[in-house]
């Protein structure tokens, strides 16, 4: 018996034009939406009974992609882009070794490697800090390659082209020296609330991320599934967070790391990895939580 | 003059006594030379330290 969820995943494996499905309320659905791609003619939707028995409500958007940036062009005027001296407040551009491209690093945290050795460091995207040369001990740069490390990739989640993905994820750890280079605070949100929060329909959230900086939004859609593509390869995602907003653009290439926070208490939702130019996704932060034994706190 | 070691698992001092000297006048001065490195090693214990791990000690360079 396929569940709510396998519905949205058959909907977009037997539709290649289809990017995107969620519904109204994934515990009690009486509206389902689907997203198809702007690029494609499309064709009819071939529907279960279940989902026809829904209310349909379509929507025609650019396909999602991770929100890289080119290294070659920084903008003078953003603080999220220039170099900054320790303790370096997250939010900001990185670069790693081996890299063209730049990202966010989103967020402090911590996690422990022995029951006594906790290491402090980085949140952000497997395809910022990983993709293409997935070595342990990869450099991180803050802004660019042109400036000392700031950081070393730790961990990493890495995204499948076949099987359903959950998060894209990956940690650095920042301990250079004796000493670690990031600040608890994340730039123009300032502290974070230590403690995780689940997103909910209406959630009112805000990020701070290389190129689009501070920007505030609401939650749209939860238990989204999604298709995203990688430059060369495509990845579908289960269960994901939608953020949108009426009067800004929530996120544009290079913000794709960024930490998704509560408004309210920034307290961490969702860690941004992808979007198109309307919509954001944001990968559930209890699946990076769990994957890695995460903290936000840095005590 | 006689050398005594103290040796434990969170640290190690010497200390020499001279024939004229009481032991307890050189064990407190040893025992307070040693202190930085026991107070160290025992907050590494209780906070967890080890490897590349630590407390978090934010850095304060001058990177640009």
């Amino acid at each position: 018996m396929p569940t709510a969820q396998d519905h949205l995943l058959n909907l977009l494996r037997d539709h290649d034009w289809v990017i995107a499905a969620w519904y109204d309320d994934p515990a009690d659905p009486k509206e389902i939406h689907v997203v198809r791609n702007a690029a494609t003619s499309s064709t009819n939707l071939n529907m279960p009974a279940f989902l026809s028995a829904l209310h349909l409500v379509e929507h025609t958007q650019q396909r999602f992609q991770t929100l890289i940036a080119p290294a070659n062009f920084r903008d003078p005027h953003l603080a999220t882009q220039q170099c900054q001296d320790e303790p370096i407040q997250l939010g900001c551009q990185i670069q790693p070794e081996k890299a063209d491209w730049v990202g966010t690093a989103g967020a402090p945290c911590s996690w422990l490697v022995e029951p006594n050795e906790r290491h402090y460091g980085i949140l952000s995207n497997w395809h910022v800090m990983a993709d293409g040369f997935e070595h342990v001990n990869r450099t991180i740069h803050q802004p660019t390659t042109a400036l000392p490390t700031m950081a070393k990739l730790a961990y990493w989640k890495s995204v499948d082209s076949i099987a359903n993905n959950t998060h894209d994820s990956a940690l650095a750890d920042a301990k250079i020296g004796d000493f670690h280079t990031i600040s608890q605070r994340i730039l123009l949100i300032g502290p974070l609330d230590p403690v995780p929060s689940n997103a909910n329909v209406g959630l009112a959230v805000c990020k701070c991320g290389r190129t689009t900086g501070f920007t505030h939004g609401r939650c749209s859609a939860i238990g989204a599934a999604v298709r995203v593509g990688y430059g060369d390869f495509t990845a579908t995602f289960i269960d994901q967070d939608v953020f949108a907003t009426d009067d800004q653009t929530f996120s544009a290439p290079g913000d794709s790391g960024s930490l998704i926070v509560t408004q309210a208490a920034h307290s961490p939702v969702a860690l941004l990895f992808a979007g198109n130019g309307q919509l954001t996704i944001g990968n559930p932060i209890r699946y990076i939580v769990d994957a890695f034994n995460l903290s936000f706190s840095l005590k | 003059m006689a050398r005594f070691t103290i040796k434990s698992d969170l640290f190690t001092t010497e200390l020499d006594v001279k024939p004229h000297q009481d032991l307890f006048t050189c064990l407190i001065p040893a025992l307070l030379a040693a202190l930085p490195a026991f107070l160290d090693a025992f907050f590494k214990c209780i906070g967890g330290g080890g490897g590349t791990g630590g407390s978090f000690k934010p850095g304060e360079r001058t990177r640009c």
